[in-house]
């Protein structure tokens, strides 16, 4: 058996306007008919062989887009003749996800952390789901009980909002300092 | 206080002052104007309500036909409950 790695370069085009964008770019594609979380491949901005997966890492309606890095220059020049593309770098990025409520492995995720403990038992979907009731995918036994339960777990992510009045308690950081969330 | 607590910040129980939790992300929220961090905090009864209340700012996605009507309610209230 053997693999093949392929090396891509992906793009992300994120936001309200993407999809205008990426239809004007890629007529080949019937970009309203992709939902969200489904792939397809195509052409784009002329590159063949693109990957397109309506998906993205910042909680808005948007695409990933996969290409043979020698045509990623051109592919982000082409989405930048859009007036209403602009560039946005990992900081923005990061803002966006947090919003979302998305984890970013290595910080809010780690294989010492399990789903439930993580708050993405939705990703497995309700108790009578077939994953859940057929379990057999690698961890389904650290925490699901034999009848597709969620095991209990001690901890559980959260997400905190600044000076929101609902929630009657502070955050008190290691520094002393503390603001009401 | 409008400092954001960012990661590996301890989670402090007010009353006691006994770590609870830690911050594993945090930032400034541009589409609330506040501070925002997620973390792990023990899932211990006296913290029951604690818990319910903390809510993520919603994910604005243009929901597709695949997420379920009530995903899109609950992100919605999230981000009304966070404006306030």
């Amino acid at each position: 058996m053997s693999a093949m790695i392929l090396s891509r370069y992906p793009s992300y085009l994120q936001g309200k306007g993407a999809k205008t964008a990426l239809q004007d770019l890629a007529p080949g594609i019937d970009v309203a008919r992709m939902n969200f979380m489904t792939s397809t491949t195509g052409t784009v901005a002329g590159i063949a062989n693109c990957r397109v997966t309506r998906c993205g890492y910042t909680g808005e309606d948007g695409f990933e887009i996969s290409v043979d890095p020698k045509h990623a220059v051109a592919l982000a020049e082409a989405l930048m003749k859009f007036n209403f593309v602009k560039p946005a770098g990992l900081g923005a990025r990061d803002s966006l996800r947090l919003e979302a409520g998305l984890c970013l492995y290595g910080n809010d995720l780690d294989e010492t952390i399990n789903p439930v403990e993580a708050n993405l038992t939705w990703t497995i979907g309700g108790p009578k789901s077939r994953r859940r009731v057929e379990q057999g995918f690698l961890g389904a036994s650290k925490f699901l009980e034999k009848d597709g339960k969620l095991k209990p777990v001690t901890k559980k992510r959260v997400g905190f909002g600044g000076t929101n009045p609902l929630v009657p308690y502070q955050i008190v950081d290691s520094y002393h300092l503390y603001f009401k969330v | 206080m409008r400092a954001p607590a960012r990661a590996h910040t301890d989670i402090l129980n007010p009353s006691s002052g006994d770590k609870i939790g830690e911050i594993t992300s945090g930032g400034f929220c541009p589409s609330a104007n506040k501070p925002f961090a997620m973390g792990y905090v023990v899932r211990a009864a006296s913290f029951k309500e604690f818990i319910r209340h903390l809510m993520f700012v919603a994910a604005m996605f243009q929901l597709l036909s695949l997420l379920k009507g009530r995903l899109l309610i609950f992100l919605f209230e999230a981000k009304r409950l966070l404006r306030r």
